[in-house]
């Protein structure tokens, strides 16, 4: 896929990597492909709009055509006038939809338009839409099928569920159908490629997430007929679950990567920007055989703005991948030190007037809970003032948003109210983890923006805690120490040229040994600690840790209710300095500060009044 | 062959009694052979003939558990072999002791003990259903039979513990199908934190589906907070603007009835408030402007916007809008109408709270650099260079930063000057600093 892979020893050459993304991919679009020849005939597709973008990353229209399609509308209220008999539906199991489509179903009988209805479930079929078809009384009209969509293939190393809001969904809402689905396709995972040797994580979440693996991998044995693989992985060393919740201060930072401002700035959705269509000059590459990715199922019959919608990936343009991964701290630092500063008074008081300006109420949000969760909490009657300025800003209707945030424990007041001081507290231990791990750096001790010597670059100053946890597994020296940058000092230039990273110098991979060495920084951190190894049936006499050492392997890092870009740069950054280990990105979905705050915001009001530069 | 003998030899023995023929057995296929020695009670040799041949013992053993079941009935009949009035406890023991020994049931291969536990509850035996039921792992097998059981409590904890949250949708669906309410929500109530997940998941499919249900599940749980939250989210959608306000004083009163609440009823409180206050706006100019729907800060730039400046100032002072906040706000509005003199006016009313920079960086961030370039004067002066800067006052800047001698403010100036006239006097003066 990537023609432009230059011989530079940082990448990883496809079928070298311990995980072949194109697999998946393959694996995502041929059970599409059977799904969609289960109904026979030409079809009308009515698609989820949330899905558009998951599925042209593993399918485009042609193929689509191919295999009998012959229109697309997006699966929304209003009536739908379908060409073909067929129409089949195919959406995530969301009760909105169900009731769509009921009216659809309905519609048609009435006026004696006949077609015959299939509904496609992804991941899986689901119990409660069933039971709305139900009460909605056209059960009988439809047939209902599985696609089981797990990760989908973003780039060479990461990949993802692309499962909007799954941070919200597990723990504001309680609903764990995205844990449930992440076992299911890290359980794919381990069909493929063997059991994960040793699986580490931290936090409530991360350790039911590994529970649920180990049981629902026992119980598939005796499902027949699937092939099985019991033996452990050769080419995974281990799978570190990092839980969103469990580092909520990285998000609420504004990234500083050249693919993270992106996403802060316009936001990235499914790779894809969206951008006015007059900024956007063509893609002009010669990317012939490429060319469907970039226009992939965008040809359904709605258009709403003039918005052309540009796809960030390594494949379709080269200069990307040496951009994504750079600091942009030229730009100014922003939020990013935010952390350091905002324990103070002082700093409240300046939020109070960024709210006065009326800057973004995302934005604000965002460090009212880092100044909240870095110091523990904000004096009671600081917080009380700050929410009624941010009410009367933005609007009394986010007073829910607030509670929201409380309950998740991302907004408190210290000493918190009587009731709550009894519940199970996720306070992090913000100032000593800032020691132990490293959390801080100073500029000269962190190399520079364009010649990092730890993670920390991606910030300009702050490694991610998310980050740090998956060294203390995977790279242990560097959460002691930075690396030894002695030999480069000379190239103190603005150059931007990454690829002057190769030239680091790099670690031999050490053995995966679980949390070794940092047992007690890492019980400070609330939720429990998961360290367990899988042996599998057949164990062989080696045990995991002793593969040779020319072999690489690989580890997996998922992020359980999403990961960011500038996490995920971190991650590769690791990679580059790693001898004989690789990194496989796999998440829930990619999230930013602004992501994570949206999806606690009320949903958008068809109608809304703007006033004088007014509250956005 | 020589297996096939043997196997024949053993079927014929005369306390069997088989006398079949090799093409009969051929014909008939071994398995189906051990399904004849089953229907006989001929388990152990079954098994023996199974293992023999390497074929799966599990349906001779799930035969045999469900015979087992049936004959050791208690009170079936008296003196039966078998030992028949077996505690439940001994025949369950049995049962999984022989499965585990011979690899079967949950683990390896297909029997499963839901299965059995359903024979055992058809049979009229419920507590060994439920010992059974125990072992079996695979919670998709093991819910639907608690639930036919009526064991819903038991289903309701498994659903959750399983993880699958359809799973734990099926249980909730069924339960709230064949169960009066009241006993649906104490169940979900009495099963305390453990079935915590199923409780959250029913709110969101109530919040969907069936809100009465909510409404009803919140108040039984004196859950005052979630209540008012369900109130003002209903209000958030109400068209009728009395309508709205009714449910929003609603919400007030749910919130003033948790002591740790204060905060949110005030809220609430001031948002009814000012909803009334919007309808009066709204009145005063004509419906022209829509009030309705803003928030405070945005009523307030409106009411300047409309000349209805007493308006505003008695609002700054109702909703205890700080001064530094009253002048932000009005800074924002009168540069929306670039209403240049008022905002002269206003700007030496007296000494501003919040200086003037941001005067200068507001009227600059909205493109009114010439507008802004007026009010530098009034800042700090070590910064008046960089701020002149930003209005595009070239001229101004260059004398800032000659003031002071700095030579770099001065090169940055000439770098960005767009006209050559000017940069070379910025020129001259560098050259003199």
């Amino acid at each position: 896929m990537p023609a432009s892979v230059n011989s530079d020893d940082t990448s990883v050459k496809p079928e070298e990597s311990g995980i072949d993304v194109l697999a998946l991919k393959e694996l995502a679009k041929r059970s599409l492909l059977e799904a969609l020849n289960s109904v026979n005939g030409s079809k009308t597709l009515v698609l989820d709009p949330s899905l558009v973008g998951p599925l042209g990353l593993v399918t485009d229209v042609a193929f689509l055509k191919q295999n009998g399609l012959d229109k697309m509308f997006w699966l929304e209220s209003g009536p739908l006038n379908a060409p073909t008999p067929n129409i089949v539906y195919l959406c995530r199991p969301k009760i909105k939809y169900a009731k769509i489509i009921a009216d659809h179903i309905r519609k048609h009988t009435a006026a004696g338009d006949k077609h015959i209805y299939t509904l496609i479930l992804t991941p899986r079929t689901s119990t409660l839409i069933s039971q709305v078809l139900e009460e909605e009384g056209v059960l009988g009209e439809i047939t209902i099928l599985p696609y089981n969509l797990q990760f989908i293939p973003l780039e060479d190393d990461v990949i993802s569920l692309e499962h909007e809001n799954a941070f919200k969904e597990i723990w504001l809402d309680g609903d764990e159908t995205a844990l449930y689905n992440s076992a299911q396709a890290l359980l794919t995972i381990q069909r493929l490629y063997g059991l994960f040797p040793r699986i580490l994580g931290k936090g409530e979440h991360a350790e039911r997430l590994a529970r649920l693996l180990i049981r629902l991998n026992s119980q598939q044995i005796t499902t027949p007929g699937l092939p099985v693989s019991q033996g452990v992985s050769e080419k995974i060393d281990s799978l570190i679950i990092v839980e969103r919740r469990a580092d909520m201060v990285t998000p609420m930072l504004t990234q500083l990567t050249y693919e993270g401002l992106i996403d802060e700035l316009v936001g990235v959705s499914n790779t894809y920007v969206e951008l006015p269509a007059n900024i956007v000059s063509p893609p002009s590459q010669a990317n012939t055989s490429g060319d469907t990715t970039s226009q992939a199922l965008n040809t359904t019959p709605v258009q709403a703005e003039k918005k052309k919608k540009y796809q960030l990936s390594s494949a379709t343009d080269p200069l990307f991948k040496e951009l994504r991964d750079v600091n942009f701290a030229v730009l100014g630092s922003l939020l990013s030190s935010t952390a350091k500063r905002l324990s103070s008074d002082y700093e409240l008081t300046h939020l109070e007037d960024l709210v006065a300006e009326g800057a973004d109420r995302r934005t604000i949000l965002r460090m009212m809970v880092l100044a909240s969760v870095v110091s523990g909490g904000i004096k009671v009657k600081q917080l009380e003032s700050l929410k009624r300025v941010f009410l009367q800003t933005y609007g009394y209707e986010l007073l829910p948003t607030l509670l929201s945030l409380e309950s998740l424990q991302l907004l408190q007041s210290n000493p918190l109210p009587p009731s709550q001081a009894h519940l199970p507290s996720m306070k992090l231990p913000f100032t000593a983890l800032r020691k132990q791990l490293r959390l801080l750096i100073e500029e000269s001790e962190g190399g520079t923006d364009a010649m990092p010597n730890d993670i920390s670059y991606v910030y300009s100053g702050y490694a991610p805690l998310s980050i740090r946890l998956v060294q203390c597994v995977a790279q242990m020296n560097a959460v002691l120490a930075s690396f030894n940058a002695s030999d480069s000092g000379k190239g103190k230039g603005k150059g931007k040229d990454v690829s002057q990273a190769s030239e680091m110098p790099k670690m031999n991979a050490h053995p995966i040994v679980g949390w070794k060495g940092f047992e007690d920084v890492i019980n400070t951190i609330p939720g429990p600690t998961v360290d367990i190894t899988q042996t599998g049936i057949e164990s062989k006499a080696q045990g995991p840790s002793l593969f040779p050492k020319e072999q690489s392997t690989t580890t997996v890092v998922f992020f359980l209710g999403g990961c960011t870009f500038t996490e995920i740069t971190a991650i590769r950054w690791m990679a580059k300095r790693t001898r004989g280990r690789r990194f496989m990105i796999a998440t829930t979905g990619v999230v930013s500060g602004n992501s994570l705050i949206e999806s606690l915001l009320p949903a958008a009001k068809p109608k809304t009044a703007k006033v004088a530069g007014g509250s956005s | 062959m020589g297996q096939t003998l043997k196997v024949l030899n053993a079927i014929r023995y005369y306390e069997i009694g088989i006398p079949m023929t090799y093409q009969q057995y051929t014909l008939l296929s071994p398995d189906q052979l051990l399904t004849r020695l089953t229907s006989r009670s001929l388990h152990l040799l079954a098994l023996r003939i199974a293992n023999y041949l390497s074929l799966k013992p599990d349906p001779i053993l799930k035969h045999w558990a469900c015979a087992k079941i049936a004959q050791t009935r208690p009170g079936g009949g008296l003196g039966t072999a078998g030992g028949s009035g077996e505690s439940d406890e001994a025949v369950a023991r049995g049962i999984i002791e022989k499965f585990e020994a011979m690899g079967a049931g949950a683990g390896s291969a297909g029997v499963s003990y839901a299965e059995i536990a359903k024979k055992a509850w058809e049979s009229g035996r419920t507590g060994l259903a439920t010992m059974l039921l125990d072992h079996e792992t695979r919670a998709a097998e093991q819910v639907p039979l608690l639930l036919g059981m009526r064991e819903d409590g038991r289903a309701l904890e498994k659903a959750v513990d399983s993880g699958d949250t359809d799973l734990v949708y099926q249980v909730l669906l069924n339960l709230h199908k064949r169960l009066p309410l009241g006993d649906f929500f104490k169940l979900i109530e009495d099963g305390g934190p453990k079935v915590a997940p199923a409780s959250k998941l029913l709110q969101l499919y109530a919040r969907d589906q069936n809100r009465e249900m909510l409404r009803d599940f919140f108040y039984s749980d004196d859950r005052r907070v979630d209540s008012g939250l369900l109130l003002l989210e209903e209000a958030s959608t109400q068209e009728d603007i009395s309508a709205r306000f009714n449910s929003t004083k609603a919400a007030q009163k749910f919130f003033s009835e948790d002591r740790e609440r204060g905060f949110e009823a005030r809220m609430v409180e001031e948002s009814a408030k000012l909803l009334a206050l919007q309808q009066t706006l709204e009145k005063d100019v004509d419906g022209k402007a829509p009030f309705v729907g803003l928030s405070v800060s945005d009523t307030i730039m409106l009411c300047i916007q409309c000349g209805l400046s007493k308006r505003a100032e008695r609002m700054r002072g109702e909703w205890k809008v700080s001064d530094r906040q009253y002048w932000w706000l009005k800074l924002r509005a009168l540069t929306e109408m670039k209403a240049w003199d008022e905002l002269d006016a206003f700007s030496k009313s007296k000494k501003s709270p919040i200086g003037y920079e941001p005067f200068v960086r507001h009227l600059v961030s909205k493109g009114y650099g010439k507008q802004a370039g007026a009010y530098v004067a009034r800042c700090d002066p070590a910064k008046r260079g960089e701020l002149y800067l930003s209005c595009g006052e070239y001229r101004a800047a260059g004398r800032e930063f000659k003031e002071k001698g700095d030579a770099a403010g001065l090169s940055e100036a000439i770098r960005l000057c767009p006209d050559n006239l000017t940069k070379r006097e910025l020129q001259g003066l560098l050259s003199s600093v």
